[in-house]
């Protein structure tokens, strides 16, 4: 094989839109004489494109200079990405018990339902996105063994040529199978369909964290309007001089808590402000906030444990006043928390907004000392909401978006801020990530609660 | 006379005997004289407004500076809310966070604003200035002198919905006695698209006020309005006419006369005192709803009524005093305030 056919076939093999890259870190490789290893590598993992491609763009990591010619790509530094994907193949020992353990349980469910039983809500809800589960499960096993009989193929040297397209084929529907297998193995939230309040504050940063909180609240506004939600503007305080010292909304709409769930957090900008006279930079950082609303049932308000303020409530009230201030603030006692809503004119129907606004308060608290439980078990990098973490900076200079829990940059701000493809490509991302970790848990829980009854049974 | 002396008379007048014929006698005098609330507005403002609107482009945030300080200047209630309002209606909007105040306007909003804000500043309610009020979810016209719906009526509509949905009356009839700007029955016609209603009002403007708020809504196939005074014979056989009612609510007037000498200009200049004034203790018409409920309501009907502060006990006691009347009083409601402000009563005839 030449040097220069070598990186031909390697490229037809990768994926149309990743060929200039590809070809360029062959091409690197081979003139930094490396080429042999190149070579053998292309040889080596011919039989699993997928896989080789990782590699290269893996080693990519060496290069600067080439890592920035790719701006328009997006760009994965973390090593351990490649390792996570190897995890969940049904190579992996671990995961194919726990597909195993997944079909037992719908067997059983199953086997339960056709007997009559009557299954409860949250059994049904199991059947269900079991029954998926194990269909994809079933075509993944079926490719496997066609695998087997391809492989067996390959060595046949008459055969060669037509297994070696059916075999690519062939891996290419596995890995496209047991990428839809994570993401529907994990459990659907109850609360991803829920509506959610949107609150931003301006942190560190003075005048310019205010003006960046403004662009964050306009990108979440378009993304709404792109995702065809409803966006409702709640309350904006905005400082004299521009931008938004704290804003709200609420958005409803389809999986608004689904999607936007991992945006809460620490936004940092990194930019010289408009006000700057010396051209410095100065990192300013907002706040987000992504609370799910709950619904009347999930927090109940007892009417003695809140007590209702309504501005300029002395006088007699009723017909003898007049009074326009429609604002409401309603606190609750038992927790300290207040809410403050002068959204409309009708003091009623603030009332009402507040008592909501209140219960989403409450809610979250009550949320987050659940996934506090959970997340101190679990370690999770994403799944982790807490409103102090850093999870994304915003590089003016370099026109640089990375998520820190991604470890990932995507580049031309602009057109990430008119909150279209681009964000969601990277929420999406995020969500594979967290569904990813979630998956590991599940496995690690699953492998914890086989050896713990043989552990009991031992000292029994 | 600037306004701050005349609120100090009234203050010190009313303070010192309020039971004094004499004091009432001057106190009044100054009030109903709206000439006393005219005066301040002379000539102050207009070389001030000058200074802002001279250099053509005005920032929004300017005009909203402006008159919230004219407005705390001259005393009248709630600047800051007024102006906000006002600026949010001639941009089109209903409440100010809504508004970009970094904005500039043109010259016509700001003359928009600047003839609103003389309204204000001569104490038109900003609900009429702006024609126009939230009431829970329903925009509805303003008009003078048709009382401007309050916070607590928005109560006794949702209570009533509410205790409709409960029941299972909610495809019958109701009754409105006084319905002003048609708020309450509206609200309870669009949250029950069964009920139907008939809604009678002392003045004409009301009645043609509520119609039109009916017909923004498409409510008016529902609803019957009838001119007329409910205590008369004639407006009751008309009443009477669309057969027996399950609920009658109302928010009769209930202000005391004592009241009457201490309500905000706002009120007592601007609205109509046939919706205000109640009689001596403010129970006058109150009395008269209760009396009419047994020619009127169905057995088991009820009636709802929002009452002043210390009314509900009376009602209480005169229900139970009177049991030719036949009512059961069921319930005394606080508002938000926590405050006994509502009133629910209960038709049940002897044996029937």
């Amino acid at each position: 094989m030449s040097r220069h056919t070598s990186p031909s076939w390697l490229v037809r093999l990768l994926h149309p839109l990743k060929q200039d890259r590809s070809m360029i870190y062959c091409r690197k490789l081979i003139s930094n004489s490396s080429h042999q290893r190149c070579l053998s590598v292309c040889r080596n993992r011919a039989v699993l494109p997928t896989t080789c491609h990782k590699y290269h763009s893996s080693i990519s990591q060496t290069f600067k200079p080439l890592a920035i010619l790719s701006t328009v790509y997006i760009h994965k530094r973390q090593a351990s990405n490649s390792q996570k994907n190897t995890k969940f193949t049904l190579c992996n020992d671990k995961y194919r018990d726990y597909l195993n353990h997944l079909e037992e349980e719908w067997q059983d469910l199953d086997k339960r339902r056709n007997m009559g039983e009557q299954l409860g809500q949250d059994k049904s809800l199991r059947l269900f996105t079991l029954q998926k589960v194990v269909d994809i499960y079933e075509d993944v096993k079926v490719k496997y063994e066609e695998l087997e009989t391809l492989s067996q193929m390959l060595n046949d040297e008459e055969m060669k040529e037509e297994a070696l397209l059916e075999h690519q084929q062939c891996l290419t529907d596995i890995e496209d199978l047991e990428n839809n297998l994570v993401d529907i193995i994990c459990p659907v939230e109850r609360l991803d369909d829920s509506d959610i309040v949107l609150e931003i504050e301006s942190g560190a940063g003075g005048q310019e964290a205010m003006l960046f909180a403004e662009e964050i609240f306009d990108m979440y506004q378009q993304f709404s309007t792109y995702k065809g939600w409803q966006f409702n503007v709640t309350d904006i305080t905005d400082s004299d001089t521009g931008g938004y010292r704290k804003a709200s909304a609420t958005i409803s709409g389809q999986g608004v808590y689904g999607l936007l769930k991992y945006e809460g957090g620490v936004h940092r900008v990194q930019r010289v402000p408009k006000t700057e006279r010396h051209g410095r930079i100065h990192t300013s950082t907002i706040a987000v906030a992504i609370c799910p609303q709950p619904s009347e049932i999930d927090v109940v308000l007892n009417p003695k444990e809140i007590q209702i303020e309504v501005f300029r409530s002395s006088g007699p009230g009723g017909q003898n006043a007049n009074v326009t201030d429609s604002a409401v603030r309603i606190k609750h006692l038992p927790t300290g928390f207040t809410a403050e809503i002068q959204t409309t004119r009708s003091q009623h129907k603030n009332k009402e907004l507040a008592l909501a606004l209140l219960r989403t308060r409450i809610y979250e608290k009550q949320l987050s000392e659940q996934m506090e439980r959970v997340t101190s078990q679990r370690k999770m990098q994403v799944g982790n909401k807490n409103r102090s973490e850093k999870i994304r900076t915003f590089n003016f200079q370099q026109d640089r978006i990375t998520d820190h829990r991604l470890n990932y940059n995507v580049y031309d701000i602009a057109s990430f801020l008119h909150g279209g493809e681009k964000l969601e490509s990277l929420i999406n991302d995020l969500l594979t990530e967290a569904n990813k970790e979630n998956l590991i848990c599940l496995m690690e829980e699953f492998e914890n609660s086989k050896t713990k009854p043989e552990k009991t049974k031992a000292r029994k | 006379m600037l306004i701050e002396n005349v609120f100090k008379c009234l203050r010190q007048y009313t303070q010192l005997a309020v039971n004094s014929y004499k004091a009432e006698k001057y106190v009044s005098n100054m009030l109903f004289n709206r000439a006393t609330f005219k005066l301040p507005l002379v000539t102050g403002h207009a070389i001030h407004m000058r200074n802002y609107t001279s250099q053509g482009n005005t920032r929004l945030k300017d005009v909203l500076k402006f008159w919230t300080k004219k407005f705390s200047d001259e005393g009248v209630s709630e600047p800051q809310e007024s102006v906000n309002l006002i600026v949010a209606h001639a941009m089109n909007k209903k409440m100010i966070h809504e508004v970009n105040t970094h904005e500039r306007a043109s010259e016509d909003i700001v003359q928009a604003i600047n003839k609103m804000c003389e309204l204000r500043l001569k104490r038109t309610p900003v609900q009429y200035v702006i024609k126009e009020w939230d009431f829970i979810d329903m925009t509805l016209e303003m008009c003078p002198p048709v009382l401007i719906p309050r916070p607590e009526t928005e109560e006794l509509a949702s209570m009533v919905v509410n205790s409709l949905q409960s029941s299972n009356v909610k495809n019958g009839l109701f009754l409105e006695i006084g319905c002003g700007t048609g708020a309450v029955s509206l609200y309870i016609l669009k949250c029950l698209p069964k009920m139907r209603c008939v809604a009678v009002d002392i003045s004409s403007v009301a009645c043609d006020l509520t119609l039109r708020n009916a017909s923004f809504y498409d409510l008016q196939d529902r609803l019957t309005v009838i001119h007329g005074d409910a205590f008369t014979d004639a407006t009751l056989s008309q009443l009477q006419h669309y057969g027996r009612y399950n609920i009658i609510v109302s928010n009769p007037p209930y202000i005391t006369s004592t009241d009457m000498l201490l309500l905000q200009p706002e009120v007592k200049l601007y609205e109509d005192h046939r919706a205000l004034y109640g009689g001596e203790d403010g129970l006058d018409i109150a009395r008269n709803i209760l009396q009419l409920s047994r020619k009127l309501l169905h057995c088991n009907g009820s009636v709802w009524l929002e009452v002043g502060l210390n009314q509900a006990d009376k009602i209480k006691s005169m229900v139970n005093q009177n049991p030719d009347l036949h009512l059961v009083y069921k319930q005394t409601i606080q508002d938000f305030s926590k405050r006994d402000r509502f009133c629910k009563l209960s038709y049940q005839p002897e044996n029937s």
